[in-house]
C-alpha cells in the first residue's frame, strides 16, 4: 500500500513541479479580465450583470461579458481569500487597461496565486479519474494521462480559463453516477452548469442511462433547478441576458449552416447533436457509456463551430476515461487534439501564441504570430479552414468508431 | 512513462529555453508602451495626419499604430511618410486590403541608423479615400514628447503610437531577456524567496524519490 502511495506521491509532485514552471510566466489577458470583474464581489457588488453596463463609462476596463454568476462569485470569493498575498497592488494592476499592465512588478506572484486554485482541482481530477477502474495498472494508466498530456497544462496554465471548475464538476458527477448517487450526479452538473453552461448537454445522457423513472426525475430536478436557481437573481439583468443568450457556444452553434430555401438553415453541429442524442436515447445507454457520449458530444460540437482553445479542455477527461479502457485509441486523439490545438494557434490573436510570453518580456509581443507568418506566403484562413475540415473528418470517424467498437 | 519524460522534457524547454529561442526572433525593440486608446481621427483625402517624437535609440525602423478599418471598408493606399530632422526619409504604401479592424498597424521601413535623440515627423494620407470609407487611427489624451498635427491645426494630446527599433545584436535579445526575467522576479522578493524555495523543495524530493527503484 505505502508503495502504491509513494508512486502517487512521486509522479504527483511532478507533476506540480511542471505546473509550478509555467504557472507565473505565462499570461494570457483573459485572466486579468474575468479577475477584474470578479474584484467587485469585494466591493459588495452582487449583480455584476447590472452594475457593468450602468458603470461602463468609469471602468477602465469595458468588457462586459461575463461568465455565468458561480465564476463571478467563486472568483470573487478567491480573491477575498488571497487579498493578503495578493497584495496592496494587485486592484490596480487588475484595473490596469494599458499595454504596460503585463510589466508590473509583481506581476508573477499575481498570476501564481490566481492559478493556484485550478492547480488544486487539476491534481484532482487525476485522483477522480482512478476512481474509474478497479485494475490498478488502468488507475495509474489515467492518473498520467491526466497529469502529463501537455495539453491540459497548456490549456489550463497558459490560456487560464475557468474551464477546469466546470470540468471538474463534469468528472464528479460521472464519478457519482458510477456510484448511483444520482442527486449528487445531477447537482454536480447544475453547479458546473453555473460556471459555463455545457455541462448542460451532458443531463440527457445521464436521463437516458437511468433505469427508472424515479431516477430520472431525480437526475433532471437535481441538475435543472440549482442552475436555475443559480441564474434566477440575474435573469432580468440585460447583461446577464447578453453572456447567455450571445454567449459563444449558443451563438456559435447557429452561425453557420446549410441553406435548404426560403430562409431555413440545416445546421451541422445540430444535426450531429440529433443523432448522438438519439442513438443515447435509442440504444438505451449505461453509465459505462457515458464518457463516451459526452466526448463524442463536445467533439461534434467543435467540429462544426470557431471554438476557443481553453474550450478543448471540455473533452480531455472523458478522452483520457476512454484511453483507460483502450489504449488503442491514444494516438487517435493526439492527432484529434493536434489538429485542434493548431486551428486557433493559427487565429489571428497574439495572445493565442506570442504574447503569453509577455509578462518575462514585453518584447514577445513584437513577434510576428503565426497568422502573420503563414501569411507571408499563403492565406491562414484558408489553412485554418483546411484544419478544421481535418478535423472534421477525424473526428467523425473517432465518433463512428468509438460508437462501433463499443457496440452502442 | 514515455509521456511522463516526453512533457517533462518539453516543460523545461518551453520554459527556459523557449524565451530565449523566441527572443532571437525579436527584430523590433519598442520605445515604451502605447498610450491608452481614447478616441479616433479619421482619415480620407481631405485630411493630412501628423506626428513628430523624438528617437529614443539608433536604427529606427518601424511605427506602429491602431486603425479602425470596420469591414474593410477601406480597400484604398494608405501612404505612411516620415522624415527626420536633417531631411533623410522613407515611405510606406498599405493597401486597406491589408488593414484589419482594430489592427495594430506596423510600418516598417529601412532603419535609420543614427536616430538616437532626433526628431522625426511621419505624415499619414490617404489620397483616393472618401469620407464614407475613412480609416480612423486611434489618438491618446496623454502627451507626447512631440506634436500632433491635423490638417495644419496643432491637436492636444498625441497619435497612440509607439517607436521601434533594430536590436545591435540578436544575441543581446537573449540576455536581455533573461535579465529583465530575473530582475522582475526579484523585484518582489517575498514571492522570488517563496517560489524558488518551493521549487528547489520539490526538485530536492523528487531527485531523492526518483533515485530509488520506482
Amino acid at each position: 500500500m505505502k508503495l502504491v502511495t509513494n508512486w502517487y506521491t512521486k509522479f504527483l509532485i511532478l507533476a506540480i513541479l511542471l505546473r509550478l514552471l509555467v504557472m507565473p510566466f505565462f499570461f494570457h489577458p483573459d485572466i486579468k479580465t474575468y479577475h477584474f470583474q470578479s474584484s467587485f464581489l469585494q466591493k459588495g457588488v452582487w449583480n455584476i450583470y447590472s452594475y457593468l453596463p450602468e458603470h461602463k463609462a468609469e471602468l477602465p476596463l469595458k468588457e462586459e461579458f461575463v461568465y455565468f454568476p458561480l465564476t463571478y462569485f467563486t472568483l470573487g470569493f478567491y480573491q477575498i481569500i488571497a487579498s493578503p498575498f495578493l497584495g496592496p497592488d494587485f486592484n490596480s494592476w487588475l484595473a490596469n487597461a494599458s499595454a504596460a499592465a503585463v510589466d508590473t512588478i509583481g506581476v508573477f506572484r499575481y498570476l501564481f496565486i490566481l492559478k493556484l486554485p485550478y492547480l488544486f482541482l487539476d491534481c484532482a481530477v487525476a485522483f477522480l479519474l482512478t476512481k474509474f477502474f478497479d485494475d490498478e495498472f488502468e488507475k495509474k494508466r489515467v492518473f498520467l494521462l491526466w497529469l502529463f498530456n501537455p495539453f491540459s497544462i497548456i490549456i489550463v496554465y497558459i490560456f487560464s480559463n475557468v474551464d477546469i471548475f466546470p470540468v471538474f464538476l463534469s468528472v464528479l458527477s460521472l464519478y457519482f453516477s458510477r456510484q448511483k448517487k444520482y442527486p449528487l450526479a445531477g447537482l454536480m452538473l447544475g453547479l458546473g452548469a453555473g460556471f459555463k453552461a455545457f455541462p448542460l448537454l451532458f443531463v440527457p445522457f445521464l436521463f437516458f442511462a437511468a433505469k427508472n423513472w424515479k431516477e430520472k426525475i431525480i437526475i433532471l430536478l437535481t441538475s435543472i433547478i440549482p442552475f436555475i436557481l443559480i441564474i434566477a437573481p440575474f435573469l432580468k439583468s440585460a447583461g446577464f441576458q447578453e453572456a447567455t443568450l450571445n454567449s459563444g457556444l449558443t451563438t456559435r452553434i447557429i452561425s453557420n449552416g446549410i441553406s435548404i430555401g426560403f430562409g431555413e438553415m440545416l445546421y451541422p453541429g445540430i444535426m450531429l447533436l440529433a443523432v448522438i442524442y438519439f442513438l443515447a436515447w435509442q440504444r438505451k445507454i449505461n453509465f459505462n457509456q457515458i464518457p463516451f457520449f459526452c466526448f463524442s458530444v463536445i467533439l461534434a460540437i467543435f467540429m462544426t463551430i470557431h471554438f476557443h482553445i481553453q474550450w478543448l479542455l471540455w473533452p480531455m477527461p472523458f478522452a483520457i476515461l476512454m484511453i483507460g479502457h483502450k489504449k488503442e485509441w491514444a494516438w487517435s486523439f493526439v492527432v484529434i487534439m493536434l489538429l485542434a490545438v493548431c486551428i486557433p494557434v493559427l487565429y489571428d490573436d497574439p495572445s493565442m501564441t506570442v504574447s503569453t510570453l509577455s509578462v518575462i518580456n514585453p518584447l514577445f509581443e513584437t513577434l510576428p504570430t503565426p497568422f502573420k507568418m503563414v501569411q507571408k506566403i499563403y492565406d491562414p484562413i484558408v489553412l485554418q479552414s483546411i484544419l478544421h475540415s481535418s478535423f472534421f473528418g477525424l473526428g467523425l470517424l473517432t465518433i463512428w468508431q468509438v460508437f462501433k467498437e463499443e457496440k452502442i | 512513462m514515455r509521456l511522463v519524460y516526453l512533457t517533462t522534457v518539453f516543460i523545461l524547454i518551453l520554459v527556459i529555453f523557449g524565451p530565449a529561442i523566441l527572443g532571437f526572433g525579436i527584430r523590433k525593440i519598442p520605445s515604451g508602451f502605447q498610450h491608452s486608446l481614447t478616441d479616433t481621427q479619421i482619415l480620407f483625402s481631405d485630411i493630412t495626419i501628423s506626428q513628430s517624437f523624438v528617437a529614443k535609440q539608433d536604427r529606427l525602423s518601424a511605427v506602429a499604430l491602431t486603425v479602425k478599418n470596420p469591414y474593410f471598408r477601406n480597400k484604398k493606399d494608405l501612404q505612411f511618410l516620415i522624415t527626420s530632422a536633417d531631411g533623410e526619409f522613407r515611405q510606406v504604401t498599405i493597401n486597406g486590403n491589408n488593414i484589419p479592424d482594430g489592427e495594430y498597424l506596423y510600418f516598417n521601413f529601412a532603419p535609420f541608423q543614427s536616430s538616437a535623440n532626433k526628431t522625426f515627423t511621419y505624415t499619414l494620407t490617404s489620397p483616393q479615400t472618401t469620407p464614407t470609407e475613412s480609416l480612423e487611427f486611434y489618438h491618446s489624451s496623454e502627451a507626447s514628447d512631440g506634436v500632433y498635427v491635423v490638417n495644419g491645426e496643432m491637436k492636444e494630446g498625441s497619435l497612440s503610437f509607439v517607436s521601434y527599433y533594430s536590436p545591435e545584436n540578436i544575441l543581446v535579445n537573449g540576455i536581455t531577456i533573461y535579465r529583465n526575467w530575473f530582475w522582475k522576479l526579484f523585484q518582489d522578493l517575498p514571492f522570488a524567496i517563496f517560489y524558488l524555495t518551493v521549487l528547489v523543495g520539490t526538485i530536492g524530493y523528487l531527485s531523492n524519490s526518483f533515485s530509488k527503484r520506482l
